[in-house]
This record gives structure tokens, C-alpha cells and sequence, in this order.
């Protein structure tokens, strides 16, 4: 069954257009996807983004990015287990 | 359903809805209108300059491009910025936003600035449900005169409604959730 969650995934940070954004890359499995994001959705060591977990996807994680992903056009996106972790409180 | 100003004000005194900072909280003045609210401008505009390259979304670097070939200008009351005339450069409110997720809202432009040529998103109007951040507009000039953009100025409005069912196939993990944290 799906669970619903917060949760942090590993990115790659870069500087964004604006000084309260981030460029971000994220290793999808099914490929490498990026968009911009708030300063607010990332962590402090600038390794992990917030999104919504939205479940399990054929072993995968799927979430909800804040944003579409420039490459896909889409929110959605599957990762590998191990890129993901619960959000910091 | 598009929430009227007093519903927006309502969900926002709630912690329902954030727009931090309100420029006002009497639903009978500006930033408010009768069903909608205004955001202002930020204090910096991005604009993507000319290059000998093409823009291919599939490269899997376009974020990283965009900010590269991108100048940035700051923007003060002593020191606007002058659009001219087929201008386009990105913007972002002032406040921060953030959306639940059973509201999701639009971005308009607003009449006084659309008299003047002024775009101020184009094609991706759609706040959707969680987003959580400052927004970020698509502003060109389609005027035959520049444009004066000042730091503080009501840019666009927001029309929220509210959206009907849940996103997620698991509608039972947002009962009671009141931010796209989920707190």
C-alpha cells in the first residue's frame, strides 16, 4: 500500500537565478532531472531536497517535486531507496 | 471554488494558507480585491541575455545554463528598472508562499499593468497545490513604451481555489493536514 510522507532526497545543489533559489539535479532511475527550487526546501549542507513522498513505484520511491523537472515536464519522479530519507524536523 | 477575500484572509489567519509577509490584513483594502490577493515585486530581476546556443530542455544542465547566460539586476526605490519595449525577464514576489494541498491558485496580471503592455506570467499561471516558495513570473513588454518596475510594486494577484478530492491515492494521509509539510 502507498504512504504519504515528507521526506528529503539527495540532489545536487547549484546557484539558482535568484539568490533564494537553487538550481538542483536529481539522479532519477530513470535519468538525471533538474529544477529550480526555494532556499527553503533545502537543507543546510545543501545536499537534500524536501518533497512529498508519494509511494512505492516497482521497488522505487516516488515523490513530488516541488516544481516540474525541466527534462520530463513532470513532477514525478522515481528514486532509488537509498537517495531518499525522512525530512528533518 | 475561487475563495473570496475574506476566505483567503480567513485560511491564512488559520495557518490554513502562508503568504508571508501580507502587505495588509483588512480584506477591504489593498493587497486584497474581492476575490483575489496582490503580491508584490522583489528587490532583483534576472534577465537570460542572448547566446550563440540553443536551449535543449533534454540536455539534463538547462537550470545550470539559464542561471549562467542570466544577468541579474538589483532593484531599489532610488534605482527601478526601465523594461524596455520586448523585454523579457523573470521576477519573484516578495512573499513567500505556501499552498496545502487542497488549495492550488493562479497567477494573474492585474488591469492597471496590462493598460501599460505588461505581461507578467505567460503560459504557466498554475500555483499547484503544495508549493511551497516565492513565485516566479515571466514578465515581458509588449507596450510600445518602457516600463518602470519598482521593488514593492503590485505586480500580479493570486485567484486561490480550492481543489476538489486530494492529489495522492492515499487521501487518508492529509486528513487534517494544514501545510505541505504536513504539520
Amino acid at each position: 500500500m502507498n504512504t504519504t510522507s515528507t521526506v528529503q532526497i539527495k540532489c545536487e545543489i547549484a546557484e539558482g537565478m535568484f539568490a533564494g533559489e537553487f538550481a538542483a539535479t536529481i539522479h532519477g532511475v530513470d535519468g538525471n532531472v533538474s529544477l529550480f527550487v526555494d532556499e527553503v526546501l533545502v537543507s543546510q549542507d545543501r545536499r537534500w531536497l524536501r518533497v512529498t513522498q508519494v509511494g512505492d513505484a516497482n521497488g522505487h520511491t516516488r515523490v513530488l517535486l516541488p516544481s516540474e523537472a525541466f527534462e520530463t515536464g513532470s513532477r514525478w519522479v522515481d528514486l532509488s531507496n537509498d537517495n531518499v530519507r525522512p525530512a528533518e524536523r | 471554488m475561487i475563495l473570496s477575500n475574506v476566505e483567503i484572509l480567513k485560511a491564512i489567519q488559520n495557518n490554513e494558507l502562508k503568504i508571508d509577509s501580507l502587505a495588509g490584513d483588512d480584506p477591504t483594502k489593498a493587497p486584497f480585491n474581492t476575490t483575489a490577493v496582490d503580491l508584490r515585486l522583489a528587490e532583483s530581476l534576472s534577465i537570460p541575455e542572448a547566446q550563440s546556443i540553443s536551449l535543449d530542455l533534454h540536455q539534463g544542465t538547462i537550470a545550470n545554463t539559464l542561471t549562467k547566460i542570466s544577468k541579474n539586476y538589483q532593484l531599489s526605490q532610488e534605482q527601478p528598472f526601465c523594461l524596455q519595449p520586448n523585454v523579457f525577464c523573470l521576477a519573484q514576489t516578495l512573499e513567500t508562499v505556501a499552498f496545502p494541498l487542497h488549495l492550488s491558485a493562479r497567477v494573474e496580471g492585474k488591469s492597471s499593468l496590462a493598460r501599460c503592455g505588461l505581461m507578467v506570467h505567460f503560459t504557466a499561471p498554475t500555483i499547484h497545490a503544495g508549493f511551497e516558495g516565492k513565485i516566479t513570473l515571466e514578465i515581458i513588454n509588449l507596450g510600445a513604451n518602457p516600463v518602470i518596475l519598482r521593488p514593492g510594486m503590485f505586480i500580479c494577484q493570486l485567484i486561490i481555489e480550492r481543489v476538489d478530492g486530494l492529489p495522492m491515492q492515499t487521501p487518508n494521509q492529509f486528513t487534517g493536514q494544514r501545510t505541505p509539510a504536513g504539520l
